[in-house]
């Protein structure tokens, strides 16, 4: 190495050695990307609040695993909500607007959509006969 | 060898990978150094808020070399996770993952492991972007006083690519050129032609200044000055159409009689009868361009010269600072560590380099066209001149039978700075005389053979400049005979040459903001990113940069 090329390297660690405050998430702690896992959702809805790894993103609600539950919670059932590392939110049902949703849609876990197949490999792992809805008894 | 006030070693070599460093001493530009290196180092309170962009693959295109963390969801229900990036390869992802399955656990895919892109179901990428919008203004917000400083600084020294020019005028040292602007790498090394306002002194010798204000390193490889004799009534420029940039002289010149931009307005005023305005884009062309529009242009319309089948449109211009935030903002800071992988990789590689030049070139500069039956007919490219110093051009165009002569610049959006054009009747070439260096001068008033030796001829040694150096270079032009001139060689201008090339540092702010790990590439899309970019932040820029260091045009 040069003495010039390494008065740019000793340059640039000083330059990079100025410290900032960082806010928001970042590609190598984002769950997302760096798991098989989709993100995580914490939603408040009429039956409680539940924290849960969203597996798919539908037209009427979110499939989530829930304690090891398959679950579907319908947007109706949430009040409000949010998901981890992504700063999007859901109020009342509604995320705030579409390329919101998509986003939530692309970090969960199963951005294609569930089909039959992977819901039977998901409900023999989970031990269950159906996807469970959140709030039905 | 005399040490005297010399205090440091630093090193000049030819650029990397031709030949042996050598040590010489050099002396306070050491002190410029540090105060740069300073002020990049000051943390300030400076607010970076980031977020994961997550965008889908589309897995239709034949390859792609995907160099951030990916997934592949298989039709299986299985997931991959690319840690590292994946290349898809025709019908194929390769590269080193996980493969997690629902129900079978997890296993590694070794580097060469191949997926059949028809078992992928859907796949996306992650890159951390930086909301700048918000940074920005939460940073200015809170800490006014030290972006007071930094924009300071960038006036005084961080604001453009490549070395400027320092000639004395009355007394005064004066802005006067801007050499080899467009040579980011040195692939791109290029002789630059301008013309300066420089005089000889009393014993004949003209002096200039040159400078490096920036915070880049400056390869010098051949400087020398052209003396062009002329008639005093005539005019000595580059013809910046010409690929060579071969001098010219012109005479007879004229105002255009209407001249109006893409979005209707007069513009007359500005280029042709106030030397303090200056043309610029009109916001809303700006703001609305897109990927498949993004230009401007001016119409001029003058009665056409007589008797002549080709006349020169002459400017004063010089680019906007558009062209330094594609490289700044989109070529370097966007890529943090990965742009010195850019300059010191890609930018070595014939092929990337043919790449972003061929792009380049098409994009940026000015099309001359000139209106012939009933349509434009493309008449000449002029390049990029450069955002710092002022030049003054002309371009040789055709002219149609007819009583009128119509012209159209054609150029991307707010790309230029356009203090005035006119049209000449008459043109001529002109051989100028060709004056070596004939000595340079350190900033300590010592005289360096080494750099005299390096930048006299064209070859494979080479002058390297840092931040805050600068050197005085000498020609000796000799006095204009007072007797026995021709009227046509009575006057003369002098008219910088010089060949080299300049290397971007990377920036404090450029590493803790970069928002992909993807090398660039030059796309029609990229320019429009910076437009809207430059749409928001030119006139804090301009404000800063262009008023403190080009004023108004001579």
């Amino acid at each position: 190495m040069t003495l010039s090329r390494l008065s740019r390297v000793i340059t640039l660690v000083l330059a990079s050695s100025g410290a900032a405050c960082r806010f928001g998430s970042h590609v190598e702690t984002f769950v997302p990307a760096n798991t098989p896992n989709g993100v995580s959702a914490r939603l408040e809805t009429a039956s409680g609040k539940v924290t849960a790894e969203v597996l798919d993103v539908r037209d009427s609600g979110l499939v989530v695993l829930n304690n090891a539950r398959v679950t579907f919670v319908p947007y109706r059932s949430i009040d409000a909500g949010s998901f981890d590392q992504l700063g999007v939110s859901i109020r009342h049902g509604q995320f705030q607007n579409a390329e919101k949703r998509n986003r939530v849609r692309l970090a969960s876990r199963f951005p294609q959509g569930i089909t039959p197949e992977t819901e039977r490999q998901l409900l023999g792992l989970y031990h269950q006969s159906s996807i469970a809805v959140l709030g039905a008894k | 060898m005399p040490l005297g006030k010399q205090q440091f070693n630093s090193v000049r070599s030819t650029p990397a990978g031709r030949g042996s460093a050598m040590t010489r001493l050099r002396c306070s530009p050491w002190i410029g150094r540090s105060l740069l290196l300073l002020l990049l180092c000051v943390p300030g309170c400076i607010y970076v808020f980031r977020s994961v962009a997550i965008d889908p693959v589309d897995l239709r295109a034949d390859s792609v070399q995907i160099r951030s963390a990916t997934k592949a969801h298989l039709k299986d229900g299985s997931t991959i996770v690319y840690r590292h990036g994946v290349l898809v390869l025709h019908d194929t992802l390769r590269g080193a993952g996980v493969l997690h399955s629902i129900t079978a656990g997890s296993s590694d895919l070794a580097r060469d492991s191949r997926i059949p892109v028809s078992d992928v179901a859907a796949m996306e990428s992650f890159h951390t972007q930086v909301n700048a919008s918000r940074s920005l203004l939460v940073s200015a917000a809170a800490t006014a006083a030290v972006v007071a400083i930094l924009a300071a600084s960038l006036a005084a020294s961080d604001c453009c690519s490549c070395p400027v020019v320092y000639s004395d005028s009355a007394g005064t040292m004066v802005l006067d050129a801007e050499p080899f602007p467009n040579s980011v790498a040195p692939l791109f090394e290029q002789r630059d032609i301008q013309r300066l306002q420089a005089k000889a002194d009393a014993h004949g010798i003209v002096r200039l200044d040159v400078r490096n204000d920036a915070i880049e390193t400056h390869d010098f490889n051949h400087v020398e000055l052209l003396e062009a004799r002329h008639a005093p009534d005539e005019q000595v420029m580059p013809d910046w159409g010409d690929k060579a940039h071969r001098l010219v002289a012109v005479r007879d010149i004229a105002e255009p009689t209407r001249v109006v931009d893409r979005s209707g307005r007069d513009v007359r005023t500005s280029l042709v009868r106030d030397d303090t305005l200056v043309f610029r884009t009109a916001v809303g062309t700006i703001d609305r361009a897109r990927i498949d529009d993004f230009g401007d242009h001016i119409d001029i319309t003058a009665p056409a010269p007589a008797g002549v089948d080709s006349a020169a449109l002459v400017f004063t211009m010089k680019n906007s600072l558009l062209t330094t935030m594609l490289l700044y903002e989109m070529m370097m800071a966007e890529r943090g560590w990965r742009s010195l992988d850019w300059l010191s990789e890609d930018m070595s590689q014939i092929g990337r380099a043919v790449e972003l030049g061929k792009w380049y070139s098409s994009r940026m500069g000015m099309d001359v066209a000139v209106w012939r039956n009933g349509g434009w007919d493309h008449a000449v490219h002029m390049p990029n001149a450069g955002p710092i110093a002022w030049r003054r051009v002309a371009t040789v165009i055709p002219v149609p039978p007819g009583d009128t002569l119509r012209v159209r610049l054609s150029f991307v959006a707010d790309q230029w700075r356009i203090g005035s054009v006119a049209l000449a009747s008459r043109v001529r070439a002109v051989k100028p005389r060709h004056i070596p260096l004939a000595a340079v001068i350190g900033p300590e008033g010592d005289e360096s053979k080494e750099a005299l030796r390096d930048m006299r001829a064209p070859d494979a040694k080479y002058y390297e400049t840092h931040p805050g150096e600068h050197f005085t270079a000498l020609f000796d032009v000799g006095q204009l005979p007072s007797e026995g001139v021709p009227q046509r060689e009575s006057a003369r201008t002098f008219v910088l040459a010089s060949q080299g090339f300049y290397t971007e540092w990377l920036r404090t702010d450029w590493i803790r903001g970069a928002r992909t790990t993807q090398p660039f590439q030059p796309s029609d899309s990229t320019l429009v990113a910076a437009l809207r970019r430059w749409s928001l932040a030119k006139d804090s820029l301009e404000k800063h940069i262009g008023v403190a260091r080009g004023g108004p045009h001579p």
